[in-house]
């Protein structure tokens, strides 16, 4: 809110220079974004937190700086005012939308009266346009007290008006021009003929504004429920200076002020005839004198710090709150206030938080983290960490229940991923278009699914390799990444993970990935990125890479030290002839989990493919098995019994081809 | 019989000092030491020997032989260290296979802070970021028709899903799931709807959350104060607490720090609202605490000098490469 320092100067005097102001102000908790001169003035722009309705007006602000700096604020002047008993022009007031409801009726008024020039020139510096005398006095008094008032022209009410649900639905057409669909049931000021005036504390209706022809006026100063102003704002989507008030609190017993205080101002530039309101109250909650016990204890135990009571009474009082017996009496202005913790605050706002002292706390344990540090290894192996947003484009899921954004950024942004690689794959496109040649990178996430009622979240880690395995040397350089260099990296973070053939896939080729398993628990997948899917990202190449579940890796393993032999350990070359569909590594794990004497390991030592022939079995497997036994050097029998005993089952139960030596 | 081992020594040292080869010394080893050897013959004369002067002779023999063979061992190291010179290697070749692997400076940053607060007893602790209105906003004390709503701009999977607007969310999950004493630690994504050079629609926030039955503001002045002074690695960094509002602190306040001469906020902090305590159960009249939350990305600006702050989710490799030397 802009406001002029001269005008805050009028209730608080003298005011401190400029950097002593901000300081006071910020010091209370009015964040001050600028101040700016304006001729002999300067503009203060203040940003208020919403729980400080008390102060969105000249009057409040200069009320809060008067506490705080222990001084006198003067109070705008009124015109005496009487109450009258005839309303005549309010039929119904639900009191569920207005429990204090005031107007008065101002006849014979010459709207076309010049606006004063000091008016308009604060309105200007609060970036409020003047309109007419009318509107201008409404709307500096909202600016001056915080009480927003509203002129009705008295000629376009039919009959009288009702403050309450509307009962059949109607359009009108607001003072901003445009064309409102009200509902049945919606909060409405109305009159008989079910014509709309006005939202309550939101906006006026065109057909009954202040123009030039008008002569007669109903002057509403009205308390209107923050919640009732709040929903309006929302579900039209207006948000007005009114409606910004109301929502945050405005004082319930300023409406008389309000309006005398109107009367007062127009009656400097107009003739009017004497103050007279009337005045329609019905009993609230939210307009009951609030009052509770008060808690002196509370303020060291939050604070820490000992204020004395003597103090802590002066700054309460300072701040118009007012003590009787054992309770505290708050005034109507402070709507934030309602229990002893609310007191604390404003006792630690203005004892100021400089002068509370800082005092260590106990020292505490922290729990020993054992998370695997999955990151830094994979750094070491020179990958990047990127981190994309969470939502993708719809094109790259392939879930149908998917968690889908009501009101996304863009299309692009509009559901939340099931997988980090299209993110991943976005970044190989966006460094590739930029000519990096080697690209490898990893992100660590979340994911999310629907699983029937319940949102799944899981922690990821995905990676992906792309292009030369290096460009920083012309070996590198030759040498495209290949899936072999890939799972080198999974094993280097991973050296228990065995690799197991798969044949469906969501990311990965259906006929190129594999999956991983850590202690028999699958963990994720890796393998060739899928084509459908890189070519829409316009990625030329393959890519190569996984996605794990993290929150699987951390298990826990034990070591338990095998005793190391002292006699030599004999390796033994076997080559196989067989075609790509003979699934070796799963051969490998049954002839593993076989009993042979000595086998101690058997791994797949190369892999050779004879492109010149083309027929089938044209891939020779060098399978390397370690012999080896604990208690003596091993004999040339008991080797190849072994031996032979490996090239027979690879023979007959796998039905594999040897190479002949 | 006589022997003059000075002689033997003299002239077993001349052949040494000629000798520049192993395949030599082992000649000259024979030559003394040898089956047909000078020393050898020496000892088969030694039977004809009178039986009384047999033992001294024998002993003096010995010595010899001893002497011999520690001079042409000591030839034979000589010889081989100095034989050993390797090959010069070109120490031009580039590295090979050669990439550098780099954190993301979000990730360096909340590293950093966990780190600072790991050492003050704090417990890092995760939460979902597909939460309910209630986790993220009732139970914080944010009613529906509360005007604090309107600084969340929210993304809505529908009436009751959203994606979390801050950390704070994680506090109630905490504080659900154990008992007091807390020490919490929640570093996580938050979303808001909202995209600009200075917005982005998603970011990073470090929630912190203490409560004990004796926690206090001056508690917290003093954790924030120190925190600030590790992570700027300065004592001497200047900082102030304001009055602010958060629907779940009471008192609530902004941190700034002085920074190139103006005052910058760098977080929100205050003592636990009664009321957030009262919904997870906990007996506000004993335990009190404080919050605390900061954003990620405000704090890496700061510390990298990174003016726009779309950049952390572009992903460029020229940019996340500069980040090589942190770890």
């Amino acid at each position: 809110m802009k406001i002029s320092k001269n005008w805050l100067a009028e209730y608080i005097s003298p005011l401190k220079s400029n950097i002593a102001l901000e300081s006071d102000l910020t010091k209370l908790g009015l964040e001050v974004d600028t101040i700016v001169k304006n001729k002999n003035d300067y503009i203060i722009d203040i940003e208020f937190t919403p729980n400080r309705g008390d102060c969105l007006s000249v009057y409040g602000t200069a009320r809060d700086l008067a506490a705080y700096n222990k001084k006198n604020i003067k109070k705008p002047i009124i015109s005496p005012f009487t109450y009258v008993k005839e309303n005549k022009k309010i039929k119904n007031i639900d009191s569920s939308i207005s429990p204090e409801y005031r107007y008065m009726e101002l006849k014979n008024i010459d709207v076309k009266a010049k606006t004063p020039k000091f008016i308009v020139e604060r309105l200007d510096k609060s970036d409020i346009a003047s309109i007419n005398i009318i509107v201008d006095i409404s709307n500096y008094v909202m600016l001056e007290i915080g009480q927003p008032t509203h002129a009705f022209d008295l000629d376009k009410i039919h009959g009288k008006l009702s403050i309450e649900k509307l009962q059949k639905k109607n359009n009108f057409i607001g003072i901003d021009n445009k064309e409102y669909i009200v509902a049945k049931g919606t909060e409405v000021i109305v009159d008989e003929k079910n014509i709309i005036h006005a939202l309550p504390g939101v906006i006026g209706s065109n057909i009954s504004k202040v123009d030039i022809e008008t002569k007669n006026i109903l002057f509403e100063g009205a308390f209107f429920l923050p919640d009732v102003v709040r929903a309006l704002s929302r579900k039209y989507r207006i948000q007005t200076d009114s409606s910004y008030r109301f929502e945050r609190g405005v004082d319930y017993n300023l409406t008389d002020f309000a309006l005398s205080r109107v009367h007062y101002l127009l009656s400097q530039v107009t003739d009017l005839d004497k103050c007279k309101i009337i005045k329609i109250s019905h009993k609230h909650k939210l307009t009951k004198m609030k009052s509770f016990d008060f808690d002196a204890k509370l303020f060291k135990r939050i604070l820490g710090i000992d204020i004395g009571i003597k103090k802590i009474k002066s700054i309460l009082i300072d701040l118009g709150i007012s003590f009787k017996a054992k309770k505290v009496i708050i005034p109507s202005y402070r709507f934030d206030i309602t229990n002893n913790y609310d007191l604390v605050e404003e006792v630690s706002r203005i004892y100021g938080f400089d002068n509370i002292p800082e005092v260590p706390l106990d020292a505490h344990y922290s729990k020993p983290c054992n998370k695997l540090n999955i990151n830094e290894k994979l750094v070491t192996l020179g990958y990047k960490e990127v981190i994309n947003f969470t939502f993708i484009s719809r094109n790259y899921m392939k879930n149908t229940r998917e968690l889908k954004l009501e009101n996304p950024i863009s299309m692009e942004k509009s559901v939340m991923r099931e997988s980090l690689i299209p993110g991943l794959l976005s970044n190989i496109a966006y460094n590739a278009n930029r000519k990096h040649k080697s690209i490898n990178i990893f992100e660590r996430g979340k994911t999310y699914h629907r699983h029937k009622s319940k949102i799944i979240e899981s922690n990821k880690i995905s990676a992906v390799i792309y292009g030369n395995k290096a460009s920083t040397d012309l070996v590198s350089n030759n040498y495209k990444y290949g899936i072999g260099d890939l799972k080198s990296d999974i094993l280097s973070i991973l050296p228990n993970v065995t690799f197991i053939t798969t044949d469906k896939s969501t990311y990965f080729d259906n006929n190129n990935s594999l999956t991983l398993l850590l202690c028999n628990k699958i963990i994720g997948q890796c393998g060739l990125v899928s084509h459908h899917l890189i070519k829409d990202f316009d990625i030329r190449g393959n890519i190569f890479g996984f996605e794990m579940l993290e929150d699987d890796l951390n298990h826990e393993s034990n070591v338990i030290f095998a005793e190391i032999s002292q006699f030599p350990a004999v390796y033994k070359d076997i080559t196989l002839m067989t075609n790509n569909d003979n699934n070796i590594l799963k051969i490998i794990d049954e002839i593993r989990k076989d009993s042979y004497k000595y086998m101690k390991n058997i791994r797949i030592k190369d892999i050779f493919i004879n492109k010149d022939n083309l027929q089938s079995n044209n891939r020779s497997v060098t399978l390397e098995i370690c012999l080896q036994s604990n208690s003596k050097t091993l004999s040339d029998k008991d080797i190849s019994d072994d031996i032979n005993k490996v090239v027979e089952d690879l023979k007959n139960i796998h039905k594999l081809r040897l190479k002949e030596a | 019989m006589d022997i003059n081992h000075t002689d033997l020594e003299k002239l077993l040292k001349e052949d040494l000092d000629s000798c520049n080869k192993e395949h030599d010394l082992l000649q000259i080893k024979s030559k003394y030491l040898g089956k047909k050897g000078h020393l050898t013959s020496l000892f088969t004369s030694l039977k004809n020997i009178n039986p009384d002067k047999r033992k001294t002779f024998g002993a003096e023999l010995n010595n010899i032989k001893n002497t011999l063979s520690s001079m042409i061992e000591i030839k034979l190291i000589s010889l081989r260290s100095s034989n050993e010179v390797p090959e010069k290697i070109d120490l031009d070749v580039p590295a090979r296979h050669h990439n550098n692997g780099s954190h993301h400076p979000i990730s360096l940053i909340i590293k950093k802070i966990e780190n600072i607060f790991l050492e003050y007893g704090f417990d890092i602790h995760d939460g979902p970021e597909i939460e309910t209105e209630h986790y993220n906003f009732e139970s914080l004390n944010i009613a529906k028709n509360h005007p604090a709503r309107d600084m969340h701009d929210t993304f809505y999977f529908d009436s009751q899903l959203l994606l979390r607007t801050h950390t704070s969310s994680v506090q109630i999950h905490a504080m659900e799931t154990s008992s007091a004493p807390f020490r919490v630690l929640a570093p996580g994504r938050v979303y808001r709807c909202d995209s600009d050079p200075t917005h982005s629609p998603m970011f990073h926030q470090i929630e912190g959350l203490c409560v004990d039955t004796d926690i206090t503001f001056s508690n917290l002045k003093w954790i924030l104060n120190n925190f600030i002074k590790e992570f700027f690695n300065s004592k001497s960094i200047k900082t102030r607490f304001r009055p602010s509002y958060f629907p779940f602190t009471e008192p609530s306040a902004e941190m700034d720090i002085m920074f190139n001469g103006k005052w910058l906020e760098v977080l929100g902090c205050g003592m636990v609202h009664p009321n957030v305590l009262k919904n997870v159960n906990i007996n506000p009249k004993k335990y009190s605490g404080f919050a605390f939350g900061l954003g990620i990305e405000r704090f890496a600006m700061l510390a990298y000098q990174i003016k726009d702050l779309r950049i952390f989710f572009e992903n460029d490799i020229n940019f996340l490469e500069q980040f090589k030397n942190i770890r």
